[in-house]
C-alpha cells in the first residue's frame, strides 16, 4: 500500500478528503481511463454532478456511462446484465434500491442477477446495514462500500423538537423499500424511550405492490387527524418523487409542518431539515472510489461513511404560512431559506 | 511533659508561637487587602462583560429582523435569554426592550436597578435595545468564595509552617540535648512522611471525578461505580498488603522500603496524570496504594526501631501528626490546581510531592543491623480465634468498620462527586475534606483527654459514630454545596471522639485474649477490618449513588452508620466490661 493511503486510512471521511486533495494523484501517469457504470433513480441529481466534478477537478481519468431507471425498478434487471457483460472498473448507485437492485443482498446466495465481483460505491444510503447491502459499515465483507447521508435519527427528533416540541409525530413512507422499514422501527423504538407517540401511514400500492401516489393526500390528514404535530419525512425513494406535489403540500394545507430528513425532501417545501448536500455526497463517494481505482484499496476495505456536517435548513416563507417562527436561537446557526420578507407581504 | 521543659525546648515553642503569629497576622493583611481590590475590581468588570454578552444578543436579534422578523413576533426569545443567564451566572436579569423602552422579553427578575443597555440595530437604525442587570447576589458569592479560599491559603499555611518548623527546629533542639531515643531520626521521618502523604491526600479532592470522565460510553458499568473503582483498588491494596509489606520491610530495612514505595507513590501518581483509560488509571492508582503501603509500614517500622517503649507513644503521635497536617492541607492545594489546571496537573503535584518524599527520605541513616523486630503478622487460625469473639465483632462491625465506610465512602468519594454534579469546583470538595482533616485535629486532643479522665469507652464510640452519620441528614434539607461542609465537619468531629477511645476499648474488651496471645492478633484482625471498611466505602456509596443519585446516597450512608451506632450503644450493656 502507498503512503498517502495509509494516511488515508487513518483518518476519518472529510480530514482524509483534505489530505488525499493535497497529494498528487498517482493515476496520471496512466493512459486508458478507467470506465465507470453509473446508474441513477430518477436522472442525475447533485449527486452526480458531484461525482463527476470531483475526477475532472483532480484530473483522474474516467469515463463515466450513466444508465437511468427513471423510477422503475423493473429496468434493473437489464442494467445489471449489461455491466455484467461489460465489465466496467467500478459501478456508482444511487439510492437504496438500486444499490439493492445491482448489488443485492450482502447475505442472499449469488443467483447470477447481481453484481458481485466488481466494486460498487453508493451514495445516498440511509441505512446500508439496515437495507441489508452490507453487514458492518466498518467492515462492508465484499467489494461495495458508499456514503449515507442521513444524520443518526436521535439527532433529527432532537432538531424538531427544539424548533417546536411535540408529543406525536407521523410519518409516510412506502411499503415495499427495506430502508423505510428500518427507519420506522428505530424511531418506533426511539418514540417508546422518549414518549412519542410514533404514528405510521403506508403509501397504497398497486396490483404489483409498488406504492401509488392516489390516496397520499388523505393519509396526510388522517395522521393530522390521529394527533400527529410534525410528518416526518423519511429518506424514502418513492416518497422523493411524491414530495413536492402531493405530500407536502397536503401537510401544509392542513397545517402540519414537515420535516425533511434528505436535501430533496427538504426543497419539496418541508419547514425544517437536516441534511447533507447531495453535491458534496456525491464527492464523497468519487473519493472513494478513487481510493479503490488509484489507491488500489480493496472495496471492502474501505467502511460506510457519512458525512461529517449537515445542514440544519429552514423555510421561512413555509414557517410564516404554518405561523411557527424559528426559535431566536437557531437564526445562530441555521440556513435560512425562502423569504420570509416576502411572504409576510399581503 | 510539661514538667520536665530543657530551656531549649521552650525556646523552641516560643519560637514556632512567634513565627506562627507572623504568618497569621501576615495572611489576615492579604485577605483584607485581596477582599478590597476584588470590591472595587468586580463590579466594574462584571458590568463589561454583560455589556459584551447584551451585545451578542442583539446581533443574534439584529439577525432575525434582517430575515424579515418583527421584534415582536421573535420566537423563543425568553428561552434563549434563560439559556444566556444559565451560561452567565453573573447575570440578574436580561430583557429585550423595544424602540419605545416596553420590555417585550426577558429571563430573571428586575431589581430596578439601571443595568447595561446595548441597541438593537436593524438597517442602520436602534430598533430595540438588549439591557443586562449584574446579579449582587453573585457578587456576593464571588466575594465570599474568594474568602473561603483566602481562608484555606490561611489555615494551610499554618499548618506548613508548623509542619516545617517541627523538622528543622525539632531536629536541631533533639540533636542539641542529645537525648538518647532516636529523637533526630524521628524528626528527620517526619518531613518525608508529610510530604508522602500529602502526595495522596492532594488528589483526594477531584480523584473520583476525573475517573468518572474517563469512563468509555456505554459501559457495562455505570459512570458513578467506576469512579469509585480506583479508590477501591488502591485501599484494597493497602489492606491486603500490610501483613506482607510488615515483615518485608522488617527484612529488607525500613529506609529502604520507604525509599522504594516513595518512588512507586512517583510513577503511580504520573501515570494516573497520564492515563487515558479507566481501566489504566485504576492500576496506577493501585500502583499508588503499594506505594503508600510500603511508606507507611515503614515509617511505622522506622518509629518502632528508634524508639524506646517509653518514647512510642511520642513517637507514634509525630507520625499521626504528619498524617494529619497532610490530611490539612492536600485536598485544599490539590483541588485548587485541578480548579485552575485540571486534574492532571493535580496528579503531577502528586508526583512531584512524592518525589520531594523521596529526596527528604534519603537524608535518613541507613538500616542498621538493630532492628527491633515488628511483631509477627497474625497467621489464619489467629484471626479465625479472633474473629470467634463477639465482643470484638461488636467494636468492629457495628463501630470500627462503619466508620471507616463512611470515611471512604461519603468524604473520599460521594463529596467530590456530588459537589462536581452541584456545579462547584474542585476546590470546593477540598475545602469541605480540609473542614473534616481540622475538625478531626481539633477534637482528637480533647476527645483524648476524656478518655483519659475515664468517660466510658462504649459511650463515646458509639456517640462519635453517630455523630458523625448526622452530616449526612443535611442533604434531605436541600441542594448545594453547603450541606457537604456540614457532613464533613461532623464527620471530623463525630470521628475524632471515636478514633480517641477506640483502640482502647478493643483492649479492655479483648482483655483475655490479648493476655493469652499478646495484641498482635487482636489488632491486626482490627486493622485488617477497617482497612476493609475503607475499601468497601466507596462501593457501598457507589451503588447507593447509581440507585438514588449522590444526593440520597449521602443520607443512605447517613442512615446505615446511623443504624450500626445505635445498635453498638444498645449493644454496650450487655458487651461492655
Amino acid at each position: 500500500m502507498k503512503r498517502r493511503d495509509v494516511l488515508a486510512l487513518a483518518l476519518p471521511g472529510a480530514a482524509a478528503q483534505a489530505i488525499a486533495a493535497t497529494a498528487a494523484p498517482a493515476a496520471r501517469a496512466m493512459p486508458a481511463p478507467w470506465r465507470i457504470f453509473a446508474v441513477t433513480y430518477r436522472g442525475r441529481t447533485d449527486v452526480e454532478r458531484g461525482f463527476a466534478d470531483y475526477f475532472a477537478a483532480r484530473a483522474l481519468p474516467v469515463e463515466i456511462t450513466w444508465r437511468d431507471i427513471a423510477l422503475d425498478p423493473a429496468r434493473l434487471p437489464a442494467v445489471v446484465d449489461e455491466i455484467r457483460r461489460a465489465r466496467p472498473h467500478l459501478v456508482h448507485t444511487w439510492g437504496t434500491g438500486v444499490t439493492l437492485g445491482v448489488a443485492g443482498r450482502w447475505d442472499a446466495p449469488d443467483d447470477g442477477r447481481h453484481v458481485r465481483d466488481l466494486p460498487v460505491v453508493f451514495s445516498l444510503v440511509a441505512s446500508p446495514v439496515g437495507a441489508g447491502i452490507v453487514p458492518d459499515v466498518h467492515a462492508p465483507g465484499r467489494p461495495v462500500t458508499g456514503v449515507s447521508h442521513v444524520a443518526s435519527l436521535a439527532v433529527q427528533l432532537q432538531t424538531m423538537a427544539s424548533y417546536r416540541p411535540f408529543r406525536a409525530v407521523g410519518m409516510l413512507h412506502s411499503p415495499n423499500e427495506p430502508n423505510s422499514a428500518a427507519v420506522l422501527k428505530e424511531l418506533q423504538a426511539l418514540g417508546r424511550q422518549r414518549g412519542i407517540a410514533v404514528l405510521a401511514r403506508p403509501f397504497h400500492v398497486n396490483a404489483g405492490g409498488q406504492p401509488i401516489p392516489a390516496g397520499a393526500p388523505e393519509l396526510v390528514r388522517q395522521l393530522r387527524s390521529d394527533g400527529a404535530e410534525w410528518l416526518y419525512m423519511p429518506p424514502d425513494s418513492f416518497l422523493s418523487t411524491q414530495a413536492r406535489d402531493i405530500v407536502v403540500p397536503a401537510a401544509l394545507a392542513l397545517g402540519l409542518p414537515a420535516f425533511a430528513s434528505t436535501e430533496q425532501l427538504m426543497s419539496a417545501g418541508a419547514l425544517l431539515g437536516l441534511v447533507s448536500r447531495y453535491y458534496n455526497v456525491g464527492q464523497f463517494a468519487a473519493y472513494k472510489a478513487e481510493r479503490i481505482l488509484a489507491g488500489k484499496v480493496p472495496a471492502d476495505r474501505i467502511p460506510v461513511e457519512t458525512l461529517t456536517r449537515f445542514s440544519l435548513q429552514i423555510d421561512l416563507g413555509v414557517a410564516r404560512r404554518l405561523g411557527v417562527l424559528p426559535p431566536l436561537e437557531m437564526f445562530n446557526y441555521a440556513e435560512l431559506i425562502g423569504d420570509a420578507g416576502k411572504a409576510s407581504l399581503p | 511533659m510539661s514538667a520536665a521543659r530543657t530551656e531549649p525546648q521552650r525556646l523552641q515553642s516560643r519560637l514556632v508561637a512567634t513565627i506562627l503569629a507572623a504568618v497569621m497576622l501576615g495572611m489576615l493583611g492579604v485577605t483584607w487587602a485581596t477582599q478590597h481590590a476584588l470590591q472595587d475590581l468586580l463590579r466594574p468588570e462584571l458590568q463589561r462583560k454583560a455589556g459584551v454578552v447584551g451585545g451578542s444578543v442583539g446581533e443574534l436579534v439584529g439577525k432575525a429582523l434582517d430575515h424579515g422578523l418583527e421584534l415582536p413576533e421573535l420566537a423563543g426569545v425568553a428561552a434563549h435569554l434563560d439559556a444566556v443567564r444559565r451560561e452567565h451566572p453573573e447575570l440578574a436579569w436580561i430583557a429585550l426592550r423595544d424602540d419605545a423602552g416596553a420590555v417585550l422579553f426577558s429571563s430573571g427578575r428586575d431589581d430596578g436597578t439601571r443595568g447595561v443597555a446595548v441597541p438593537v440595530v436593524h438597517l442602520g437604525r436602534p430598533v430595540g435595545a438588549v439591557e443586562t442587570q449584574v446579579s449582587d447576589a453573585w457578587i456576593r458569592h464571588i466575594l465570599l468564595e474568594a474568602a473561603l479560599d483566602l481562608g484555606v491559603v490561611f489555615v494551610v499555611a499554618i499548618f506548613l509552617t508548623r509542619e516545617l518548623l517541627h523538622t528543622f527546629v525539632g531536629a536541631g533542639a533533639a540533636a542539641s540535648t542529645g537525648t538518647a531515643d532516636g529523637a533526630p531520626v524521628l524528626a528527620r521521618l517526619r518531613l518525608p512522611l508529610f510530604l508522602f502523604m500529602l502526595a495522596e491526600e492532594s488528589t483526594r479532592a477531584f480523584l473520583p471525578g476525573f475517573a468518572k470522565a474517563l469512563a468509555p460510553a456505554g459501559s457495562a458499568l455505570s459512570p458513578d461505580l467506576l469512579a469509585a473503582l480506583p479508590i477501591v483498588a488502591f485501599m484494597l491494596v493497602v489492606a491486603l498488603g500490610q501483613p506482607v509489606l510488615a515483615t518485608w520491610s522488617e527484612r529488607a530495612g525500613a529506609r529502604r522500603i520507604l525509599l522504594r514505595g516513595a518512588l512507586l507513590g512517583v510513577a503511580g501518581s504520573a501515570g494516573a496524570a497520564l492515563a487515558a483509560h479507566v481501566g489504566t488509571f485504576i492500576a496506577w492508582r493501585g500502583l499508588c496504594g503499594l506505594g503508600y503501603g510500603m511508606v507507611f509500614v515503614a515509617g511505622q517500622g522506622l518509629v518502632l526501631q528508634h524508639t524506646t517503649a517509653a518514647g512510642r507513644t511520642r513517637g507514634f503521635a509525630l507520625f499521626v501528626g504528619a498524617i494529619m497536617a497532610a490530611a490539612v492541607c492536600g485536598p485544599p492545594i490539590g483541588g485548587m490546581l485541578a480548579e485552575h489546571l485540571g486534574p492532571r496537573a493535580g496528579f503531577g503535584l502528586a508526583a512531584a510531592f512524592a518525589a520531594a518524599a523521596w529526596l527528604a527520605a534519603r537524608g535518613l541513616p541507613a538500616d542498621g543491623s538493630h532492628a527491633s523486630p515488628a511483631p509477627p503478622a497474625p497467621a489464619p487460625r489467629d484471626y479465625a480465634r479472633v474473629f470467634a469473639q463477639g465482643r470484638f465483632l461488636w467494636v468492629t462491625a457495628l463501630a470500627a468498620v462503619p466508620a471507616k465506610l463512611v470515611l471512604a465512602g461519603s468524604v473520599f468519594y460521594l463529596v467530590p462527586l456530588y459537589v462536581a454534579a452541584a456545579g462547584a469546583s474542585p476546590s470546593v470538595a477540598g475545602r469541605a475534606m480540609m473542614l473534616y482533616a481540622v475538625a478531626l485535629v481539633l477534637v482528637l486532643p480533647r476527645a483524648t483527654h476524656w478518655v483519659e479522665r475515664g468517660v466510658p469507652l462504649a459511650r463515646m464510640v458509639g456517640a462519635g459514630l453517630c455523630v458523625s452519620a448526622l452530616g449526612g441528614f443535611a442533604l434531605l434539607a436541600g441542594d448545594g454545596v453547603l450541606p457537604v461542609y456540614l457532613v464533613t465537619a461532623l464527620l471530623g468531629l463525630g470521628q475524632g471522639l471515636s478514633i480517641a477511645a477506640q483502640s482502647s476499648l478493643l483492649s479492655q474488651v479483648c482483655a483475655a485474649e490479648i493476655a493469652a496471645h499478646g495484641s498482635g492478633p487482636a489488632f491486626g484482625a482490627y486493622r485488617l477490618l477497617e482497612r476493609l471498611g475503607n475499601a468497601s466505602g466507596p462501593v457501598v456509596a457507589g451503588a447507593f449513588a447509581m440507585l438514588a443519585g449522590p444526593s440520597s446516597a449521602f443520607v443512605a450512608m447517613a442512615a446505615l452508620v446511623l443504624a450500626c451506632g445505635l445498635s453498638f450503644l444498645l449493644l454496650a450493656r450487655r458487651a461492655a466490661p
